[in-house]
């Protein structure tokens, strides 16, 4: 039997979240999207349902990399279409049949929720993922959350240094047949650069969904999205604190019925056959 | 015999404003009007108050025109509302100050237009405005030094060659 799910989220940044659109000059822009709003087209910054689904992928494989142990175990194509979703590329071979690419899709949870590219074909996935959309004033008509604060008001511009210290008195010593003395005095890696961010506490309006998935799919998508909310990260720099988010949602059985399942033990019983599957993917 | 009726010359300077003078540089090029004109206007204002002698901007001469200039009135046109906040922004991130007061005046009552018809063709046509900006400024630069050249200037001189050809703003 399966069942499809929705999930209604709101997003709340707890750190300002990078999400990189157009640059200018030394200046990353936040990605825009036209919105069509009551007092007509505007350029609003949101978050794609990609870089959402991205994140979520990533969790979802390191929940079934570290469940079953898969660390070493597998071949490239296969190791990119659980962690970033693969790539088309002419494989040799065959691409895989109807069937085989059903089973792969029962077996592996990650392939059943995500999809990917492997073997010359696409597997789809069932998860849908939605964009996140600010709560500004110009998206009230779509989140139907209201909001005074505008798309104009809310982003801001964070500015960085690239520090030059090579010179300091701290700096390690450097090797003097390295040194190259016939450039300009003045050489400096020194630099100063900006991004735009969302402010830390900006809430987004997503959604996720899976259509007509299993119950092994719904578990794992479920433990994935708990993980998600208690420490997800969103966007970009988060090496320098950027990125921090939390979730909350509110699920609807759509159509369907599933029954809860302990898909981690479900999974282990049949490890050596998900291995098996995931090498045939070249 | 009566003596002519006393007369001030009126000059005519004291009935146009610092942008109609600009734009009447060029008069090939009619001027924008309605939001695009205030948007022409308050790009006009914001170059010809930079304070190129003093500012960081007069390192850069030679990207204004194509980055520097560009980048700031796009990328300030993304964090404000109003025309006032825009100009807040990018006139302070250019150093750029009206020099005298009609061109105070002129600035702060173009900012009282609507905002949101001039930023959204400020953010959408970027280009296409700086690219009259930038004809206007050189018409004005060519009439300033045809009606006062300095000995330098004078066309025929190699120094009048090279300060057309260095694309001084």
């Amino acid at each position: 039997m399966t069942a499809t799910v929705h999930w209604a989220g709101e997003l709340t940044a707890r750190s300002s979240i990078v999400h990189a659109g157009d640059t200018r000059g030394t200046a990353t822009l936040l990605r825009r999207e036209t919105i069509a709003t009551p007092q007509g087209l505007e350029l609003i910054p949101l978050i794609s349902g990609n870089a959402v689904r991205g994140r979520l992928r990533r969790i979802g494989e390191e929940l079934l990399r570290d469940t079953l142990e898969l660390e070493g175990t597998l071949p490239l194509t296969a190791a990119y279409a659980l962690r970033n979703g693969g790539s088309l590329h002419k494989s040799g071979g065959n691409p895989l049949s109807g069937r085989r690419r059903a089973e792969i899709r029962t077996l592996v949870p990650q392939i059943g929720v995500f999809g990917c590219a492997a073997s010359g074909t696409i597997i789809d996935g069932c998860l849908q993922v939605g964009k996140a959309i600010p709560h500004v004033s110009e998206t009230e008509h779509i989140t139907g959350i209201e909001s005074d604060v505008s798309a104009f008001d809310l982003v801001q511009l964070e500015t960085y240094s690239h520090t030059d210290d090579l010179n300091d008195h701290a700096a390690p010593t450097l090797d003097p047949a390295t040194v190259d003395d016939t450039g300009p005095a003045d050489d400096s890696n020194q630099m100063r650069y900006s991004i735009e961010t969302f402010p830390a506490g900006t809430r987004f309006s997503t959604h996720f969904r899976l259509d007509r998935a299993t119950d092994l799919q719904i578990a794992f998508f479920t433990d994935i999205l708990t993980t998600f909310a208690a420490t997800g990260r969103l966007g970009g720099r988060l090496a320098i604190g950027h990125g921090l988010i939390s979730l909350d949602t509110q699920t609807e059985i759509v159509g369907g019925w599933y029954e809860p399942l302990d898909w981690r033990h479900h999974l282990l019983d049949q490890r050596a056959d998900i291995i098996d599957a995931l090498r045939e993917l070249r | 015999m009566t003596r002519p009726p006393h007369s001030t010359p009126t000059p005519t300077n004291l009935t146009t404003s610092p942008t109609d003078r600009w734009l009447a540089a060029l008069p090939v090029l009619a001027p924008l009007t309605g939001p695009a004109g205030t948007a022409e206007r308050l790009l006009l204002c914001l170059h010809y108050g930079i304070d190129w002698p003093n500012s960081w901007v007069g390192r850069y001469r030679t990207t204004y025109w194509s980055q520097i200039l560009p980048d700031r009135v796009l990328k300030s046109t993304y964090r404000a509302n109003t025309l006032a906040s825009w100009w807040t922004q990018v006139s302070t991130d250019l150093t750029s100050t009206p020099r005298n007061p009609a061109e105070r005046a002129e600035t702060a009552a173009l900012l009282q237009a609507d905002s949101r018809p001039v930023l959204h063709i400020l953010r959408e046509q970027t280009p296409a405005l700086l690219l009259r900006v930038r004809l206007v400024a050189d018409a004005v630069r060519d009439q300033r030094t045809a009606m006062h050249p300095t000995p330098a200037e004078l066309p025929g001189t190699q120094a009048g060659v090279d300060l057309v050809s260095a694309g001084r703003p």
